[in-house]
């Protein structure tokens, strides 16, 4: 199944700490966060499109 | 059945590390992360429970009950379902007062899901008495 999403979202979150360490320990402060930000949004896209696939398939099965 | 569990267990143990790893530095994220492992788990889980429904209506069918009446108890067993999902997540995001207010919405629509079969009863009754 998507156990990659998992693996995915994991890393995403890995290398945008790494960045924003990097980015803070340059004084870029705001860019830091911007990283941050485009970080949770990209794996919020990416959660809410199986969350849509979560409650599609709960509406097939129970009939709403 | 048992393959799927124990993939559901072992990906759960894994994702629950990375979710150590990653709420120390990134909560939001860590959150996503069960959140994602959430949806699977239970898609796995639905796309099985089909089979059951199936044995429940043929079960109903044969004992001559009418099909109608199944309708809202599946629809509010579906409710629950999304309802206990985005509570969870909210909780899991430390929102506990937007899961409350999620829950009581769930608890209204379930209730007017569920007043058809009330007052059908209340007709039986008093078609008895």
């Amino acid at each position: 199944m998507n156990v990659d999403l998992i693996f995915k979202i994991a890393a995403i979150g890995i290398l945008v700490s790494i960045l924003n360490m990097v980015l803070k320990q340059s004084n870029r402060d705001e860019m830091a966060m911007m990283t941050t930000l485009a970080g949770v949004v990209v794996v919020l896209l990416m959660v809410v499109k199986e969350i849509v696939n979560l409650f599609d398939t709960v509406k097939a099965l129970f009939g709403f | 059945m048992e393959a799927e569990l124990i993939r559901i267990a072992g990906i759960g143990i894994v994702t629950a590390l990375l979710a150590i790893v990653l709420s120390d530095k990134k909560p939001e994220l860590g959150m996503l992360l069960g959140l994602s492992f959430g949806v699977m788990a239970l898609v796995i889980a639905l796309g099985k429970a089909g089979a059951i429904l199936e044995v429940i209506k043929e079960s109903i069918e044969q004992a001559g009950i009418d099909g109608k009446l199944l309708v809202p108890v599946l629809k509010v067993t579906g409710m629950a379902y999304i309802t206990q999902f985005s509570v969870d997540a909210c909780k899991d995001a430390g929102q506990n007062a937007i899961a409350a207010k999620i829950e009581t919405v769930g608890k209204i629509m379930m209730m007017v899901t569920a007043v058809p079969i009330a007052t059908s009863l209340i007709r039986i009754i008093s078609g008895i008495l």
